[in-house]
């Protein structure tokens, strides 16, 4: 069931970064949360980022996700470079090249199951009827299609993080990072995500990069990055 | 879709949104009814003034600048004729009657009281600031009769059929007097009017004066608004009959008109500035933590790619929202209480006059646009700062927020 395979050929890295560094003053002391990351994510990748709690796992999903900026270095989405953009072309370009999932999901609690896949598309201005048609796909895609009318407090975790995850992929975005998506999940559940993940990165060829905890998701990555003390260290999937 | 996460997100906590509402929608009320019932103050105001004065007074400049001699400036018969013709052709206006004022020395018995008497038409009834409380009203036909003020006969102890003797100043000079029996007492707008006013036929001040001319004109007109049109036409001609003839309007006569308006204008704004602030405070309070407790979903959807504009936007459309819905029903609830209030009829005396009057306030839809003002700018800018507030936030701490 898990895709070891690497990918047929070598795409142009949807995302990239150089000798990203981030430090934080507290109190006094400074503390190097990345120590200078160069790392490349391909289409069709699955990485999974590994690391005990505070080796700055987090800190460097931020940055990747361009909603944090590092203290040193660049970080290249799809062949933009980060750093240069103003607060509002970043904002268009987590909308229109990132699809992000975090680990308490995030939905918009006033809206449906429908409605908070449909977010991302209305922020683009998609017409109704593609919109229609997308939402409706991703739906049944995840499973969710008669959840749809539902609200979050309405739905399981499980079904919550997987209308997330539709939410992140709507938009037809070239990488997914996931901030533990299963870290709130059962194991049936967290199958089951693991499951719909695998095959969108195989069938769709969507990258994914995975910050977890859990040894079941680093098994389905194509990738396995170990991070440990703001420094990256590559480990062949076994 | 901004618009629909605005409706549901305002109705998140209903307890909060029901205090919200609620505030605005008393305040909208407050402010509506006392927008009608200062609207029924200033009506009541110039309603009185016009039954004094009428719509537009015409009469010579030294007339109304008390600089000339007495009676230099007298209109005469022809030059009266020439004005009632200019005005016959004038669609607006209604009715014209000349008037004839006398400060005269009214001798009682063996009392004596200087007295301010008007010489008007019955007959054309452009002067109706008067009703009789006792005895009966002028005709044209009385000559030698006048109405005396209730309180100026109370003072005296006067009594219908009395008679009472008028000293005046003529036209030329000379002094005059004429008998003349009292045919009724009259109430009148005011303590003042009441205590020193008698009036009588033109006839009778022509024959205490010695003269057949009048000190003005009183034009009635179909509506005050069209004052300034037809004071415009007369401008232009009445200096072609007589150099010196020039008109007032109606609140040009009566500077306390103004200052009425000006005093409940003040009230108004006070109350409406009392209710607006805390209006302000109240939703301010509300908003900041309704917005703060949302700081993580602002993250979430500002990482998802949201510009910071279009959820300030949002939050403005959220307060927006509080503030239409409570005016709304504040105008509602405000159209209820005048009613409830019109039903009771309370009496009111107007400041300065006699009679009380029984409270109509009679909103229109315009009085709402001040307090649904109000309501909108004051949740708006009580909005402003909260959504600042947390569109500011980096998007990281704001999606650590718990």
């Amino acid at each position: 069931m898990q895709n070891k395979q690497a990918a047929p050929s070598a795409p142009p890295p949807v995302l990239e970064t150089r000798d990203v560094r981030k430090t934080y003053e507290t109190g006094g002391e400074t503390i190097h949360a990345l120590r200078g990351i160069d790392f490349r994510v391909h289409q069709a990748d699955f990485v999974a980022i590994r690391g005990p709690s505070g080796s700055g796992k987090s800190t460097l999903l931020n940055v990747l996700s361009c909603i944090d900026q590092p203290t040193h270095g660049d970080v290249w989405i799809g062949g933009d470079k980060a750093s240069t953009l103003n607060e509002r072309t970043l904002a268009k370009l987590r909308l229109e090249k990132l699809g992000l999932v975090f680990q308490a999901f995030n939905l918009i609690p006033v809206l449906s199951a429908y409605e908070n896949i449909e977010y991302p598309l209305l922020l683009q201005r998609i017409t109704p009827k593609e919109r229609q048609r997308r939402v409706g796909e991703w739906l049944e895609l995840v499973g969710l299609s008669e959840l749809a009318k539902r609200r979050p407090q309405q739905m399981s975790g499980g079904q919550q993080q997987r209308v997330a995850l539709a939410r992140a992929l709507v938009t037809e975005a070239a990488i997914v990072l996931a901030d533990e998506p299963t870290g709130n999940l059962d194991a049936e559940t967290t199958d089951r995500v693991l499951r719909i993940i695998q095959e969108l990165n195989t069938e769709r060829r969507v990258s994914f990069l995975v910050v977890t905890h859990d040894p079941e998701v680093s098994a389905f990555a194509t990738r396995v990055v170990d991070l440990r003390d703001g420094l990256l260290s590559e480990q062949v999937p076994s | 879709m901004m618009f629909r996460i605005s409706l549901r997100s305002a109705f998140r906590n209903r307890r909060r949104t029901l205090l919200s509402i609620t505030l605005i929608v008393l305040g909208t009320a407050i402010l509506f009814s006392l927008g009608g019932f200062v609207s029924f103050i200033n009506g009541s105001v110039r309603n009185a003034i016009v039954q004094y004065v009428g719509g537009l007074q015409i009469g010579d400049e030294g007339f109304w600048s008390k600089t000339a001699p007495p009676r230099e400036y007298l209109i005469t018969p022809a030059e009266r004729s020439n004005v009632e013709a200019l005005l016959a052709t004038i669609p607006q206006v209604t009715s014209v009657s000349g008037q004839i004022e006398i400060q005269a020395q009214m001798k009682f018995g063996r009392a004596s009281q200087i007295v301010f008497g008007l010489g008007i038409e019955p007959e054309r009834s452009t002067f109706s600031s008067y009703r009789v409380l006792r005895g009966r009203d002028l005709g044209p036909e009385d000559t030698k009769s006048l109405l005396v003020g209730h309180l100026l006969a109370e003072a005296y102890g006067m009594e219908i059929g009395d008679t009472v003797t008028l000293l005046a100043t003529t036209a030329r000079g000379a002094f005059n007097t004429i008998r003349l029996q009292i045919i009724g007492t009259m109430r009148m707008p005011t303590e003042t009017d009441e205590a020193f006013t008698v009036l009588f036929t033109q006839a009778t001040a022509r024959d205490l004066l010695r003269t057949s001319g009048i000190d003005k004109l009183v034009v009635a007109l179909t509506n005050l608004e069209a004052a300034d049109t037809v004071a415009g036409l007369l401008r232009e001609q009445l200096p072609l009959i007589r150099e010196n003839l020039a008109l007032k309007r109606w609140d040009e006569l009566s500077p306390e008109f103004h200052q009425t308006r000006k005093l409940f204008r003040f009230i108004l704004g006070a109350v409406g500035t009392a209710i607006g602030l805390l209006v302000f405070f109240v939703i301010l309070e509300v908003l900041t933590m309704s917005f703060l407790e949302r700081t993580r979903e602002f993250g979430t959807t500002r990482a998802i790619g949201t510009q910071r504009g279009q959820i300030f936007r949002q939050l403005l459309m959220e307060a927006a929202l509080f503030a239409l819905l409570g005016a709304g029903l504040g105008v509602c609830l405000g159209y209820g209480l005048t009613a409830i209030m019109n039903g009771a009829n309370i009496l009111w005396r107007i400041p300065g006059e006699i009679d009380p009057t029984a409270i109509r306030i009679m909103p229109r839809l315009s009085h709402a646009i001040l307090p649904s003002l109000i309501a909108l700018c004051s949740t708006l800018l009580s909005a402003w700062f909260p959504a600042v507030s947390v569109t500011r936030k980096p998007i990281v701490d704001a999606l650590r927020t718990t």
